[in-house]
C-alpha cells in the first residue's frame, strides 16, 4: 500500500468540499462586519465605510475627476486585481499604486481590499506573465500618486487617511 | 502517403505561425493609425522577463537524467512583451527557453502570442468580456497560465498528478481562441472561461508522449476547455471546476520503419480547484479525473478505455514576507480499476512492474525572497511510483528500478 493509496477521488472531493465550506463559513463570519454599501465621493476622494472596531484608518481611495464614483467594494477589489478594466461610464481604468513594500500599499491591500499583499502580488504576476494584463503604474510616493491620478483620465489610486482631512 | 501526411502537418503548422504573424501586423498597422497618438510608446509597450537556474538530483529515476548524477538542467528563461494598441486591443507574446533534462524537450518556444481584445461591451460595469486570438494560454487551472514562470509557483516542480510534465507542451496552451466573462454578483465574483484550439507537436515531444521508437506524426486534432470559478464576496476563497476534451491522432511512417500503426487517442478531464488565502498561510487543492481512450496506434486492433484520477493538497506558511515553507501531498492513479497496478505485470509478461501505474508524492519546500526581484527556492520530493514518467506507453524499468525514489532541487530566480 502506498502512503496515499487510501485516498480515492471521491473521498478527496468530499474532503475538499468540507475544507472549503469551513473556510467559507469562517471567512464570512470574520468579514460579516465588512459588508459595505457603495462608496461615496467627496471631491475625488472615495470613502468606503469601515469596520466599527477598526483602530487604524484605512487609506482613502482617490480617482481622477473624470470618474463617476459609484463603485462597490467588490468592484474596487477587482479593479486592483486587474480584472475589471472599465468604469461604469465606460471609461478605461488606470490603476496607480505604490511599491508593494510600501506600508501604505500594504495597508490599502489589507484594510481596503480585504486581501493580503502576497496574494495580490501573485495575482498580478500571473496576469502579467501570461500576457493578460498591463501592469499598474507604480509611483514612488504619495505626491506622485496624487499628481498621477489627477492628471490621468480614468485613474484610481489611494492616499493616507489623513490626506483627505 | 504517410510522408504526405507529415508534410501536410508541417505545412499546417507553418501556416498557423504565419497566420498569427499576419494577424498581428494587420492589426498594428490598422489600429495604431486609427487610434491616434494620445498614448506614448512607453505607455503602449511593456516588457517583462524572468531567468532561473538551478540544480536537481534524483535517485533511482530517469525523471531528470538517465544517470542520477547532479544536474544543472533546471533553466527557465522567458521574455514577454505586451503592446497596447488602444484601450480595448493589445498584443501579447512570450518566448521561453527551457532546459530541464528529460522533463521537456530542450529548446526555445513561443509560449504565447495573441491578440487580446477587452472591449467595453456592457453598460453594467459588473460585467466584463475579453477574448484572445492566436497562441493562447491554458488559464483554466490554478497554475497553468504561468506554469513556466518560476516566481509564480510555490515549488520548482509542480504536482505531477495535475501538471504532468509529459503533457506540458500540449496542456500549456493552443493555437486558437479563448473567451472569458467576469461577473460581479451580489454573491460574489464569477469567472467563466472557454477555449478551443490545437497545439503543434514536434518529434521530440512525440517521443516523450508516445515512444522514442516512433517515426510517424503525432498531432493534436483539437483541445476544448471550459472552466467556471467563483469567489464569494468578502472572502479570500476561490473554487472552480474545469473540463477538458482533446483528440490526438497518429499517422504511422511506414517508409521510415515505424513499428506503430495509424491510431487515435482521446483525453478527457474534469477538475475541481480551490484555494484560500490567510494573512500568514494559504491552501490550494486541485483534483482531477481523466479518461484516456486509445485505438490502434500501438498495433492494429489495440483498444483501451480507462479512467485515472489524482490531485494534490498544498499548504504554505509565511514566517515573514521573505521566508515561507511549503508542504504538499500529491497522488495519482493511472487506472481506477487497477490502482495497485497488479494487472500490468501480467499484461506485459512481467516486463513492466506494477509501480508504473501510480505516483504518490510528498513535497517539502522553502522559499526565500532574497531581494525585491530575486528568490531562492528549494524542494525535497519523496515519491512512490513512476506513473508520471515519460514515455507514457513505454515505461523503462531499467532506468527506474525502484518504486521509491527521491529528488531535491534548488533554483535561483530573477524577474523584471
Amino acid at each position: 500500500m502506498t502512503p496515499f493509496r487510501f485516498i480515492t477521488l471521491n473521498a478527496a472531493i468530499g474532503l475538499m468540499i468540507v475544507i472549503m465550506s469551513l473556510l467559507l463559513l469562517f471567512s464570512i463570519n470574520a468579514n460579516a462586519a465588512f459588508l459595505s454599501s457603495d462608496v461615496e465621493n467627496s471631491a475625488q476622494i472615495l470613502s468606503v465605510p469601515t469596520r466599527s472596531n477598526d483602530h487604524t484608518h484605512p487609506p482613502r481611495v482617490i480617482t481622477n475627476n473624470s470618474v463617476v464614483p459609484d463603485i462597490s467594494e467588490q468592484f474596487l477589489r477587482e479593479v486592483f486585481s486587474g480584472k475589471m478594466r472599465y468604469w461604469p461610464d465606460g471609461q478605461a481604468i488606470t490603476v496607480v499604486v505604490l511599491d508593494h513594500n510600501s506600508p501604505l500599499h500594504q495597508s490599502f491591500i489589507q484594510l481596503r481590499l480585504r486581501m493580503f499583499p502576497y496574494q495580490v502580488q501573485r495575482i498580478w504576476n500571473k496576469r502579467i506573465y501570461s500576457g493578460r494584463a498591463d501592469p499598474p503604474i507604480v509611483v514612488n510616493d504619495i505626491n506622485a500618486m496624487r499628481n498621477t491620478v489627477v492628471n490621468t483620465p480614468g485613474a484610481i489610486g489611494y492616499l493616507p487617511f489623513s490626506a483627505g482631512q | 502517403m504517410n510522408n504526405i501526411s507529415h508534410q501536410q502537418h508541417v505545412s499546417a503548422m507553418i501556416k498557423m505561425s504565419w497566420l498569427t504573424l499576419v494577424l498581428w501586423l494587420g492589426v498594428i498597422t490598422t489600429s495604431v493609425s486609427a487610434e491616434g497618438s494620445e498614448l506614448s510608446l512607453s505607455d503602449r509597450w511593456q516588457v517583462n522577463g524572468f531567468a532561473a537556474m538551478g540544480m536537481v538530483k534524483t535517485d533511482n529515476s530517469s525523471y531528470i537524467n538517465d544517470t542520477n548524477k547532479l544536474s544543472f538542467k533546471l533553466t527557465e528563461i522567458g521574455l514577454s512583451s505586451r503592446f497596447k494598441i488602444n484601450n480595448a486591443l493589445s498584443l501579447a507574446g512570450q518566448v521561453v527557453y527551457l532546459d530541464v533534462g528529460n522533463r521537456y524537450a530542450k529548446g526555445t518556444r513561443v509560449d504565447y502570442a495573441f491578440l487580446d481584445w477587452h472591449p467595453n461591451l456592457f453598460e453594467n460595469a459588473n460585467w466584463s468580456f475579453k477574448a484572445q486570438f492566436g497562441r493562447v494560454k491554458n488559464n483554466h487551472w490554478l497554475y497553468s497560465g504561468a506554469r513556466d514562470v518560476p516566481h509564480t509557483r510555490l515549488t520548482t516542480i509542480l504536482p505531477q498528478s495535475v501538471y504532468f510534465d509529459g503533457f506540458r507542451d500540449v496542456a500549456l496552451g493552443s493555437d486558437g481562441v479563448a473567451l472569458q466573462v467576469d461577473h460581479l454578483s451580489t454573491l460574489g465574483t464569477w469567472q467563466i472561461k472557454w477555449s478551443y484550439g490545437k497545439s503543434p507537436i514536434n518529434d521530440a515531444q512525440r517521443d516523450r508522449l508516445f515512444s522514442p521508437l516512433a517515426t510517424g506524426t503525432l498531432s493534436q486534432d483539437y483541445t476544448h476547455q471550459m472552466s467556471v470559478y467563483f469567489a464569494p464576496n468578502n472572502t479570500n476563497v476561490e473554487v472552480g471546476i474545469s473540463l477538458l476534451d482533446s483528440d490526438f491522432s497518429y499517422a504511422a511512417n511506414v517508409a521510415g520503419n515505424d513499428p506503430f500503426v495509424n491510431g487515435t487517442a482521446t483525453s478527457q478531464r474534469i477538475m475541481l480547484h480551490g484555494q484560500y488565502f490567510a494573512e500568514n498561510w494559504e491552501l490550494a487543492a486541485e483534483l482531477m479525473r481523466e479518461r484516456g481512450v486509445f485505438k490502434d496506434a500501438l498495433f492494429a486492433g489495440f483498444n483501451a478505455d480507462q479512467y485515472g484520477d489524482g490531485g494534490y493538497l498544498q499548504g504554505r506558511y509565511l514566517f515573514t514576507p521573505q521566508h515561507s515553507v511549503i508542504a504538499r501531498i500529491d497522488f495519482y492513479d493511472m487506472n481506477e480499476d487497477d490502482r495497485s497496478g497488479s494487472r500490468i505485470p501480467l499484461q506485459t509478461q512481467g516486463v513492466v512492474p506494477e509501480y508504473f501505474t501510480y505516483m504518490d508524492q510528498a513535497t517539502f519546500g522553502w522559499q526565500w525572497r532574497i531581494a525585491e526581484q530575486w528568490q531562492l527556492q528549494t524542494d525535497v520530493h519523496l515519491i512512490k511510483g513512476a506513473g508520471r514518467l515519460t514515455p507514457i506507453l513505454f515505461p523503462d524499468p531499467v532506468l527506474n528500478p525502484n518504486k521509491y525514489w527521491t529528488m531535491w532541487s534548488m533554483q535561483l530566480m530573477y524577474w523584471f
